[in-house]
């Protein structure tokens, strides 16, 4: 309030003076340009006095040259006295234009000119007088009597004049000085108001200056104390901060340090170990002081280090966030370990790289074990595929001696027919059935071995079909027959077709042998929720098991069965269960005596 | 004269079973058996024991065993196939062995036919007859064999 106060009487001095300045420029201009008027009466003034000075001298130039004519009788005299009068005459006039507004010099000027005009009339009579000859001492006394009469008038007006002009001169020139004062010392005024003006102006904006500076100053200062106490309180924050942060991490630093089986270690973002922990010191060898601040390459091994592995891992953890590998590490005793190491970037709520974090598991137990594992596999591929080669040979080679058994028991039935009694003819049938059996086997065996050997393709396979043809192809063996097959169209599978062809025909078979003695066989095939997954199921009618004996039911020429009862080898359920297998899948089976039986599997 | 039918067979029983079954059928084209590949060889191109017999007289069909000594059957096939002589020569694969294998060997070596020996004598013997039957009087035997 006091500023605006302070600044609006500021405001009104400056406009004051202003106003002032103003005003005298007004004044010395109106001063300044009366000046300018008397100087130039005055100097008009001065040219009426040298016209009347002139016509002066010009006419005691004509009284001289008149009076050296009369004595001389020089005709030059004669046209001095002619230039003489015509210069008076000039002069008069040159005065009466000089004067116009000036009544008294004009009734002057009015009683001057007669008076001067007869005076070279005289003068003219003078020359005159000679041009006749009368120069005696008596001619000129006439003259010189009108003469004496108009001299003094004509020196009065004369004077007259000049004094008029002379006073006027005087008038004049007075008030000019009088003006020039005046525009002078109101110049001077002026100056001085204005100097002040400035000079207060400059002395304000000093004070301003030195008023703000002043202010500036203590605000600097006040400042300053501001930003001290903010840093003071932000660094009783921070400690406040750091004492919390510290609380609460305390459980994951007691975790960290106990964990024995895991290296948990922390990288900075140059890859030196930050932090150790009981894991890392168990499974690398080296305590927390003597490794924190070396760089992790020291871990890898030579070959490693060379091919840039450990920094090239750096980066990729840092460019994809994390970095999972297993490979050879090196001990502080420089014993190597296989190592299961997982790396993770560790960022910060702003994106900023802060460091890493290394998980690492000792694997070589795991490693041995499963390289022996390996070596076991081997070896058992080796085994059977051993075995099975030895399977198809033998089985192969039994072909041909049952087919001599065979044929010459048929020869002999032949040729010696009459030689034979009943007996003797049903003998041979029977070592005939007997070698019929023994074939079926072989080719039973032989297939059971191919099923196992065979590549497997998996491709997508609609087991109702297969199942549907399977079925016409049963009910072709025995039109007869009165059967039903409940088929569920459209249930489809990732399956090898050929083996799974070999599953369906196996159980679909085995359903059509044993509800062979039943009047109607009913058998359905499917897929039903079990255990909680979905199962294809193959369901008969027929004679069923017993299902204490069920462990024996996929076992390789294991029958529930007599042959007598149900022919068959005992191979079927063991070829399906292969295949199964194979596939990755599940075969399991439920039933009764006499109240049919029903096969589960799952592929 | 009649044609000939070549059975290679080291089977001393089959053999047997084979020209039983032949004559149940009334097949009664000469059959030359020789023992091992070693031995058809030397029949086919009248080389070793052979030496001598006229080789552009070649059988009808060759009944050819696949497990034989010496030179297996498949190696024999090879030979034949090999042979401008007997590279037409009709011979039928005839073993107990129905691997897929020996199958695609046999006809990727250029079998015109492969028949599995049943145990059962009864379908032995109809198989043969079907064979006889079909090689003998109904095939067609290819041209510039040597006169009939």
């Amino acid at each position: 309030m006091l500023r605006s106060l302070h600044q609006r009487l500021i405001a009104g001095g400056f406009i004051l003076a202003a106003a002032v300045l103003a005003v005298l420029f007004s004044i010395a201009y109106r001063s300044n340009t009366r000046f300018v008027e008397w100087n130039s009466l005055t100097v008009h003034t001065r040219d009426v006095l040298r016209a009347l000075d002139d016509f002066t001298s010009a006419m005691k130039s004509a009284q001289i040259a008149a009076v050296d004519y009369y004595t001389s009788g020089s005709e030059t005299q004669v046209q001095v006295f002619t230039a003489a009068e015509s210069r008076a005459h000039s002069a008069l006039v040159h005065v009466r234009s000089l004067t116009p507004d000036n009544p008294t010099q004009q009734r002057n000027l009015d009683a001057l000119v007669p008076l001067a005009d007869k005076g070279f009339d005289l003068l003219r009579e003078v020359i005159e007088l000679r041009r006749q000859g009368k120069t005696g001492p008596d001619a000129m006394k006439p003259v010189n009597a009108e003469a004496k009469k108009i001299s003094p008038p004509l020196a009065e007006a004369l004077g007259a004049m000049t004094n008029e002009e002379n006073r006027l001169l005087e008038i004049r020139s007075g008030a000019a000085a009088v003006a020039a004062r005046r525009a002078v010392r109101l110049q001077l005024i002026g100056g001085i108001i204005a100097t002040s003006l400035v000079l207060s102006v400059f002395v304000l904006f000093l004070r301003e200056n030195s008023i703000r500076a002043g202010a500036e100053s203590q605000l600097e200062e006040a400042n300053t104390r501001l930003e001290q106490r903010v840093d003071e309180r932000t660094a009783q924050l921070e400690d406040a901060l750091a004492q919390v942060r510290k609380q609460s991490e305390e459980p994951f630093r007691l975790f960290v340090s106990n964990v024995k089986d895991y290296a948990l270690l922390m990288l900075d973002p140059d890859g030196r170990v930050a932090t150790w922990n009981a894991g890392a010191e168990r499974i690398k060898g080296y305590r927390a002081e003597e490794i924190i601040g070396q760089h992790f390459s020291r871990f890898y091994t030579p070959e490693d280090i060379e091919r840039g592995k450990p920094t090239r891992e750096l980066e990729i953890t840092a460019e994809q966030g994390r970095f999972e590998d297993e490979g050879w590490r090196v001990r502080k005793d420089g014993s190597r370990f296989w190592a299961n190491v997982v790396m993770t970037a560790l960022r910060d709520q702003t994106g900023q790289l802060r460091g890493f974090g290394k998980v690492t598991r000792d694997m070589t137990d795991r490693k041995a074990i499963e390289e022996k594992m390996a070596a076991q596999n081997t070896q058992l591929e080796s085994t059977n595929r051993e075995l099975e080669a030895f399977c198809y040979s033998v089985s192969h080679d039994l072909r041909a001696p049952l087919r001599g058994i065979d044929g010459f028991s048929q020869a002999l039935l032949e040729d010696y027919a009459g030689q034979l009694d009943n007996k003797g003819k049903e003998y041979l049938q029977r070592v005939r059935a007997a070698v019929q059996r023994m074939g079926a086997l072989i080719d039973d065996l032989l297939d059971l071995s191919r099923i196992t050997r065979t590549e497997m393709r998996r491709e997508a396979i609609d087991l109702s079909q297969i199942a549907q043809s399977i079925a016409d192809e049963l009910r072709g063996t025995q039109p007869d027959r009165t059967a039903e097959f409940v088929i569920t169209p459209g249930l489809q599978v990732q399956a090898d077709p050929r083996l799974i062809r070999v599953v369906l025909e196996n159980l679909l078979r085995n359903s059509w042998k044993f509800t062979s003695k039943r009047e109607n066989t009913r058998i359905e095939f499917g897929r039903t929720a079990a255990n909680g997954h979905s199962a294809f199921f193959v369901k008969d009618n027929g004679a069923g098991f017993d299902p204490n004996y069920s462990s024996r039911l996929f076992g390789a020429f294991q029958r529930l069965h007599s042959a007598s009862e149900f022919p068959g080898t005992g191979v079927g359920l063991a070829t399906v269960q292969r295949v199964i297998l194979r596939h990755g899948g599940k075969i399991w089976a439920e039933s009764d005596v006499d109240r049919g039986a029903t096969f589960f599997f799952e592929l | 004269m009649a044609s000939t039918i070549l059975l290679v067979e080291d089977n001393a029983d089959d053999e047997d079973l084979t020209l039983r079954a032949l004559k149940k059928n009334n097949i009664t084209n000469e059959v030359v058996v020789v023992r091992d590949g070693a031995e058809a060889l030397d029949y086919l191109f009248g080389t070793g024991n052979y030496h001598g017999r006229d080789t552009g007289i070649l059988p009808q069909v060759v009944l050819l065993d696949l497990k034989l000594p010496k030179i297996d059957g498949l190696e024999v096939l090879k030979r034949l196939r090999s042979d401008k002589r007997t590279k037409l020569l009709p011979v039928v694969i005839l073993t107990s062995s129905n691997e897929e294998q020996d199958l695609l060997r046999g006809y990727d070596l250029g079998a015109n036919s492969y028949v599995r020996k049943p145990v059962d004598f009864a379908q032995f013997t109809e198989a043969v007859r079907n064979l006889g039957l079909y090689w003998l009087l109904l095939n067609e035997r290819p041209p510039a064999l040597g006169r009939t």
